[in-house]
């Protein structure tokens, strides 16, 4: 299959239905970067044009994902430099942070794991170097430990951080 | 051209805004870290890259306190105390190891609780409250442990590794355990130590650094119970002398991948009788032992050479046959890392002249310090290795001059980092040097007597004219458009010993 010019493996259109009803019509390449999707195919002749439900994923994060699994594509066939890749993976990822964690229910449920690898690392990059509190205001965590049990956590926590 | 394929084939932009049917656009915006499943958090919590930073989650709230406890994200740990983690943060990379107190043996009567409720206390702190706590999170899926950073030689007794430590590894987490790196600690027992090594069926990686009771005897005892033991280091241990050590190493002989003996009490090392009998051996460090090391061995002969793994190699400080070591090095097609400096302490130098009279294998660091280069060596090692090095140790070399005979398209292509300290470079050389080193990132050379003062405390801004001014026939090959920016001359970390 990695011999076929593009141009021929463009021949069957997948429709991927996002579940407020709109479809993306994308060439079956990029469509089975979704396990999903590739699960899906194996019980079924695929036939030019099918639709394919993507169950609780709304129209706004199944373009995103979709438009990632374009580039996974894209870059497979053109062996695109890895400089290249961090910045659009970087100008990808530049979302807000609603969308960010829709995008990880998304990969996940869908099965797409470099975006899950992706989305799961930009939010742990959110948290590091962050006090617990500043923790709580970024992602609007609200504290629900007593302060003796949070005093008992510290207390665990004393071989590997500082008393803050 | 992907981009401009995206924004063709974008529909989301144009379509999304008026079939919004059913989700309210507040349903989206509402969605927080907090709403996904403990698995999802789980795995943004597995790409944080130290321990720490998911003990720190556990004080964030309830729900993230559960996640990090969550023995898959316990299985690798590097535990590092506050204290090593600041002397890490404010002094550089190979300094900050050196964050050790006092040994503390003549307390060594202290050891052993004498009664229960002072165990329980001791458990409360310190490295033993570190391995309760990792080891009980863990359970029997931890597979990596590494507390060389835990309380090293801390001051205080009852926060240093003790046998007891070991005992609660071995009991809660010896099933999948194949890397462990031991607190340096003087209160740990030989036996105890060989009988945790026993319990960890599938110990790979044992590193016993600064040990004072390993002996030579027990690492014999150690291998004979570890068969599949890959990775040795005995490093700073100093009741070990490396007597026999050959021998000792019989039964890991074709497992044996890294042997780490540097800073030990060896005195003699049987370098042909490594390169003969193990087969998978990518690097040994032999370095800055207590009484100088000596190589010595019979000579090779060509069906000695079984292996060639070698990857890393480090005799700074060894006293070692230039030719042995010639012959050593052309043969190890793998090598990559050699270090060969300094050995100033012992006045003993290495005879360059016998150096690269065989053809070297394409190495990438290589340290040279106080090996009295000269330059004819010196225009050697260009000729031979200048494609493929990244890292150029010459400091300390007096006589060297470091002035080259450039032919046309050589050059250090690849070099990062290059040291020339204390050495007759010249500020024409220097330019020269920075004109066929365009990765350059570090250059140090302090201590360059024939550079003037402005020039060595940066030595980069030679690179900068000879930009601007936009001549220079020897710089016309490689000054491509370098960004000139990150002047990064470590000048004052680099002090070696």
């Amino acid at each position: 299959m990695a011999d076929v010019p593009p141009s021929q493996q463009s021949n069957i259109m997948l429709k991927l239905k996002s579940k407020d009803g709109e479809t993306f019509e994308v060439e079956k390449a990029v469509a089975t970067q979704i396990n999903f999707v590739k699960g899906m195919l194996e019980d079924v002749d695929e036939v030019d044009g099918m639709e394919i439900p993507m169950g609780e994923v709304e129209a706004s994060i199944l373009a995103k994902v979709v438009e990632f699994c374009k580039f996974r594509h894209q870059q497979e066939l053109n062996q695109t430099s890895p400089d290249e890749v961090d910045r659009w993976e970087k100008a990808f990822v530049q979302v807000e942070k609603p969308t960010l964690f829709q995008l990880i229910l998304a990969a996940n449920f869908l099965d797409v794991q470099s975006l899950l690898d992706l989305t799961c690392k930009t939010v742990a990059d959110m948290i590091k170097g962050k006090t617990p509190e500043q923790i709580r205001a970024e992602f609007d965590i609200e504290n629900d430990f007593t302060p003796e049990q949070l005093a008992e956590v510290r207390r665990d926590n004393a071989w590997c951080s500082d008393d803050r | 051209m992907p981009g401009g394929d995206q924004s063709k084939q974008s529909p989301a932009s144009d379509t999304h805004a008026p079939s919004t049917k059913r989700s309210t656009p507040s349903d989206v915006a509402n969605v927080k870290i907090f709403d996904l499943p403990p698995k999802l958090i789980r795995l943004i919590f597995a790409k944080l890259d130290s321990i720490a930073e998911v003990c720190k989650l556990m004080e964030v709230c309830k729900k993230f306190a559960d996640v990090a406890k969550s023995p898959e994200l316990w299985k690798c740990v590097k535990a590092e105390d506050p204290i090593t983690q600041r002397a890490r943060d404010q002094s550089s990379s190979r300094l900050y190891r050196f964050v050790t107190y006092e040994s503390r043996k003549d307390r060594n009567e202290e050891i052993g609780a004498k009664d229960a409720s002072e165990a329980l206390k001791r458990r409360r702190c310190g490295l033993a409250l570190a391995v309760d706590v990792i080891t009980s999170r863990a359970g029997d899926q931890l597979e990596s442990l590494d507390l060389v950073d835990c309380y090293p030689n801390f001051p205080r007794y009852d926060h240093q590794m003790t046998d007891d430590d070991l005992d609660v590894i071995s009991d809660r987490c010896s099933k999948a355990l194949h890397t462990v790196r031991l607190s340096p600690s003087s209160f740990l027992s030989g036996s105890k130590i060989l009988s945790f090594a026993k319990a960890c069926l599938n110990i790979r990686v044992l590193h016993m650094i600064s040990c004072p009771s390993l002996t030579d005897i027990l690492l014999g005892e150690i291998a004979l119970a570890c068969p599949r033991l890959e990775d040795i280091s005995v490093s700073r241990c100093k009741s070990f002398h490396g007597e026999g050590l050959h021998a000792r190493l019989i039964p890991v002989h074709d497992t044996l991948r890294c042997l780490d003996i540097s800073e030990t009490g060896t005195v003699l090392l049987n370098l042909p009788g490594f390169m003969r009998s193990y087969a998978v051996l990518e690097e040994l460090n032999a370095s800055s032992c207590t009484d100088q090391l000596r190589i010595e061995g019979p000579q090779l002969e060509d069906d000695d050479f079984r292996f060639r793994t070698l990857v890393r190699l480090d005799l700074c400080e060894v006293d070692v046959d230039a030719k042995l070591l010639d012959r050593v090095v052309s043969e190890s097609t793998h090598l990559r890392e050699l270090h060969l400096s300094p050995v100033v302490r012992f006045r003993d130098m290495i005879d360059t002249a016998f150096l690269f009279k065989l053809p070297w294998p394409p190495l990438k660091l290589l340290s040279l310090e106080s090996c009295d280069l000269h330059d004819e060596v010196w225009q050697t090692l260009f000729n031979t290795l200048s494609p493929s090095l990244t890292y150029l140790d010459v400091a300390e070399n007096r006589s060297l001059t470091c002035s080259l005979d450039v032919k046309d398209g050589q050059g250090f292509p690849l070099l990062r980092e290059l040291d020339i300290r204390r050495t007759s470079t010249t500020e024409e050389t220097l330019e020269m040097l920075l004109s066929i080193s365009p990765a350059l990132e570090s250059l140090n050379s302090v201590g360059c007597m024939h550079i003037s003062r402005g020039v060595r405390k940066d030595p980069f801004r030679l690179r900068v004219v000879d930009e601007s001014s936009n001549a220079g026939p020897a710089a016309s090959q490689s000054s491509s458009p370098l960004d000139a920016a990150p002047h990064m001359t470590h000048t004052t970390t680099r002090n070696g010993k």
